[in-house]
C-alpha cells in the first residue's frame, strides 16, 4: 500500500474541521466502530433542504477523522437531494488514496453517519 | 485467602456468548482475594494462563488449590492458547479439569488445537457433534458412543493439520521450552527498556507492573496515536503488529484505553527486530509530525 497518510490527511487529522457540538441540531446520531473503538457523533442543521451547518465530534484514527472533517466540509450548503448521492467511492476519491480492506471500514464511518442524517 | 498477581481472572472470550457472570480484578501489587471471585457455589472458574494483553502469567496452581478449597467440586478450566507455546505445562501439577490450546499460536497450522480433559469427566461429557468413528453401537431407539477420545473426534478429521502441529511441539521441544521462555522473557525487558529510554512517557506500556514477569508480549499506546494510525505505518517497515482491543474489550474498558498496538515476540524475534521496532515508532513519530 502507497502513503495513506498524505499532507492534506494529516491536516485534517490534527486540525479537523468542524469539530465540535452544536446546540440545536434538526438531528444528531451516533455511529461507532466496535472493532476498532472508533466512535463519530454528527450533527447537522438543515435548512428545508439545505444544510446551514454540520459539525461531528469523537475518537477515531487519522483516516476516520479525516473523513468525517472532509466531508463535512462538502456536505455544508449541498441539498439532501445532493448529499443522498454521496457513495462509498465518492469518499474514496474525496480521501484520494487507495485504502485497503482494513482501513476503509475507518473511511466510511462518517459516510454512515451522514446516512443516518438524511 | 489472598493471590498474588492475578490479572483478569476470567477469560474474555469465553463471555461473549455465554450469560455466565463475570468478573473482573486486577491488582498489580500484592494480592487479590479470590473469596470475592468464586463461592462455594461456582461449578466452574474458566480463567486464562497468560493475558493476551498484559504477559500477566496468573499463577494457576495455586488458584486451583484455592478454589477447590472453596468448593472441591468446582471444575477449572483453563485457556492456555497463550501458554503453551511460551512455557512447559504440566496439567497434573496444576491441578486443572480442562486445559486447551491452537496449534497456530505455536508454529503448527491454523484450524486446530488440543483440548486436555480429566478423563472421567469426559466420560461423562455428551458429544457436540456427530459422524464417523465416534460410535461404539447404533439401534433404532438408543446409540452407544465410542470412548473419549473418539466421541468428540466425529468424522474425518483434519489429518495433515494434526501430524503437522505434532511436528511443531516435537521442534518446540528440541529446543526446549523452558529455553524459549527464559529467551523471551529477556527480550521483553530489552524491549520495555528500550522503548522507555527512547520514548519515555509517550509510550504507555499496558500493565507495566508485571514487566519483570510477563511473558512474550508488550501492548502500548504511542503518543496520542491511534493504534491502527501506528500499526499502518509500522507494517509498510515489514513489522507486523496487532492493533485493536485483542478481543479483550472489557479488559480496554477497565483501563480506560480504547484500543492498543500489540508487539509479540516469539523464539524467532531477536534484539535487531526491538532495534527495528524503536526506528519504526520513530518514522511513526515523524510522520504525524510530532
Amino acid at each position: 500500500m502507497s502513503n495513506i497518510y498524505t499532507e492534506i490527511i494529516l491536516d485534517h487529522y490534527q486540525h479537523p474541521r468542524n469539530f465540535g457540538e452544536i446546540k440545536n441540531p434538526t438531528k444528531k446520531v451516533e455511529v461507532a466502530n466496535p472493532l476498532c473503538g472508533d466512535k463519530i457523533k454528527m450533527m447537522i442543521v438543515f435548512d428545508k433542504e439545505k444544510v446551514t451547518e454540520v459539525k461531528f465530534t469523537g475518537v477515531g484514527c487519522a483516516i476516520s477523522t479525516a473523513s468525517a472533517s472532509m466531508l463535512t466540509e462538502y456536505i455544508k450548503g449541498k441539498t439532501k437531494e445532493q448529499l443522498k448521492k454521496i457513495d462509498k467511492n465518492f469518499i474514496i476519491k474525496m480521501l484520494g488514496v487507495s485504502l485497503g480492506v482494513n482501513r476503509i471500514k475507518c473511511a466510511l464511518l462518517s459516510l454512515e453517519a451522514l446516512k443516518k442524517l438524511l | 485467602m489472598l493471590y498474588k498477581r492475578c490479572v483478569k481472572l476470567v477469560n474474555i472470550s469465553n463471555i461473549k456468548n455465554q450469560k455466565s457472570k463475570c468478573k473482573m480484578t486486577m491488582q498489580n501489587s500484592k494480592l487479590i482475594n479470590l473469596d470475592n471471585i468464586i463461592t462455594k457455589k461456582t461449578k466452574i472458574l474458566t480463567l486464562t494462563y497468560i493475558s493476551n494483553v498484559l504477559g500477566t502469567v496468573n499463577p494457576i496452581k495455586e488458584i486451583v488449590m484455592v478454589a477447590k478449597k472453596i468448593n472441591p467440586k468446582i471444575i477449572v478450566i483453563v485457556d492456555a492458547a497463550q501458554a503453551a507455546p511460551h512455557k512447559k505445562i504440566d496439567v497434573l501439577d496444576l491441578g486443572v479439569d480442562f486445559l486447551a490450546f491452537s496449534s497456530h499460536k505455536m508454529l503448527g497450522p491454523t484450524g486446530v488445537g488440543i483440548l486436555w480433559g480429566k478423563y472421567d469427566l469426559l466420560c461423562e461429557m455428551f458429544p457436540f457433534n456427530f459422524g464417523g468413528e465416534m460410535i461404539a453401537e447404533v439401534f433404532l431407539d438408543k446409540t452407544f458412543f465410542k470412548d473419549p477420545p473418539y466421541k468428540f473426534e466425529a468424522g474425518t478429521p483434519a489429518i495433515a493439520e494434526v501430524i503437522a502441529l505434532s511436528e511443531a511441539v516435537s521442534y518446540l521441544e528440541k529446543i526446549g521450552l523452558e529455553k524459549i521462555e527464559t529467551y523471551e522473557k529477556e527480550l521483553v525487558q530489552f524491549a520495555y527498556q528500550r522503548l522507555k529510554e527512547e520514548f519515555g512517557k509517550n509510550i504507555k506500556i499496558l500493565g507495566e507492573g508485571n514487566i519483570k514477569e510477563r511473558s512474550g508480549i508488550l501492548a502500548f499506546n504511542f503518543y496520542n496515536l491511534h493504534p491502527h494510525d501506528v500499526a499502518q505505518i509500522l507494517s509498510e517497515k515489514n513489522i507486523c503488529l496487532r492493533s485493536g482491543h485483542h478481543c479483550a474489550q472489557p479488559l480496554h474498558q477497565f483501563l480506560g484505553v480504547s484500543s492498543s498496538c500489540r508487539a509479540s515476540f516469539y523464539l524467532y524475534n531477536d534484539k535487531d527486530d526491538v532495534e527495528k521496532l524503536v526506528e519504526g515508532l520513530k518514522e511513526v513519530r515523524e510522520r504525524f509530525k510530532i
